[in-house]
């Protein structure tokens, strides 16, 4: 797989995963830009040893996480714009408001929760942050609880 | 369709055009690492010119003090330690390898890089500036030495810079730093502690 195809089947996931982390679309670009320059440098350095997808969300996370030290520079949107491409008010509101959601989780469960909803399997979840596979397991049990009733205050 | 699976159809709705093409991230990649390198080899080769060109000074001069030698001696390893501790500082920098790293040990590396420039902005900046202030103090003697009113003069103008330094400059400069990286720290720990 070559860089171009990489870009482009994982950049819509990435974007997701740093946008729910920042909550801010512009941050959430730059890291993503960010996530695919190192992406760019260490290609090499790939060697199989896990799956495309979960090394990149690796460096992603990373990224996100790194991302305390720009924190406070930057000043947290709480209504994002341009999120999504075509302009239907309802969607973006719902979407708007999972971003806004998962970003107020603590900053692990928002990882662990946005790989979740990426369809990452829970055993690569598990390499992606450290942890356990049965500890990822009962965190995701519980930030699921959380974010649906977080979901239900704002409806 | 239970909740859960709603909230992932939402989120799959989501997700904006990247706004750059992958030559554009390629194009900036090798800007950034020309940056760094060009940034990381002009910092240490001043210090190691002004290394040689010290060396090359207690070569060719012929002191009469032992304390001129020693002086040298200890600006030297003042400037050695800065190089040191330079280099150390920027292979953090421009080292992306930790990135490749899962989550709780980029936390673990990150909390090692921020002690570790924490204490180079406290401790490291006094130990350099004392190594330094007696370094100087040591070689001026010779020079000092050939007429009481030369030393007098001299060693009240450089003593008053040294003293306004030590306790004027460094202080606010490492609270400066510190303080800002001492809160970094503490975030950092902060998410770590939820790996628990």
């Amino acid at each position: 797989m070559d860089f171009q195809e990489i870009h482009s089947r994982f950049s819509p996931g990435i974007f997701r995963l740093c946008m729910a982390y920042v909550n801010d679309a512009d941050i959430a670009k730059d890291l993503t830009q960010e996530t695919f320059i190192s992406v760019w440098q260490n290609l090499n350095s790939f060697r199989n040893e896990a799956a495309i997808g979960t090394w990149i969300f690796r460096i992603a996370s990373n990224k996100c996480l790194r991302s305390i030290e720009k924190e406070q520079r930057f000043t947290r949107s709480d209504f994002p714009t341009q999120i999504v491409d075509d302009h239907e008010p309802e969607k973006e509101e719902r979407i708007t408001a999972l971003y806004k959601n998962i970003s107020e989780l603590a900053e692990v469960e928002r990882i662990i929760i946005s790989l979740e909803l990426e369809d990452v399997p829970q055993s690569e979840i598990a390499t992606i942050v450290g942890i356990s596979e049965s500890n990822v397991r009962v965190k995701i049990h519980r930030i699921k609880e959380k974010l649906i009733l977080k979901m239900k205050h704002h409806e | 369709m239970n909740e859960f699976e709603r909230l992932k159809n939402t989120w799959k709705e989501g997700g904006a055009k990247p706004s750059t093409t992958p030559i554009e991230v390629a194009v900036k990649a090798n800007g950034y690492r020309k940056k760094q390198i060009i940034s990381a080899v002009s910092l240490i080769s001043t210090l190691a010119v002004t290394f040689v060109i010290i060396v090359l000074v207690i070569v060719n001069y012929d002191a009469k003090y032992s304390s001129t030698y020693w002086g040298i001696g200890l600006t030297l390893l003042a400037i050695a330690l800065a190089i040191i501790s330079q280099s150390h500082a920027l292979t953090f920098l421009t080292k992306s390898v930790d990135l490749l790293s899962d989550n709780k040990t980029y936390l673990t590396l990150l909390q090692k890089q921020q002690r570790y420039q924490i204490f180079i902005h406290s401790k490291g900046i006094s130990i350099y500036f004392i190594l330094l202030s007696t370094g100087i103090g040591l070689y001026m003697a010779e020079f000092a030495m050939r007429s009481l009113i030369v030393g007098v003069v001299a060693y009240s103008v450089v003593g008053a810079w040294l003293g306004l330094n030590w306790f004027y400059f460094r202080p606010r400069i490492i609270k400066k730093q510190t303080d800002k990286l001492n809160a970094l720290l503490k975030e950092v720990e902060r998410v770590s502690s939820q790996m628990e």
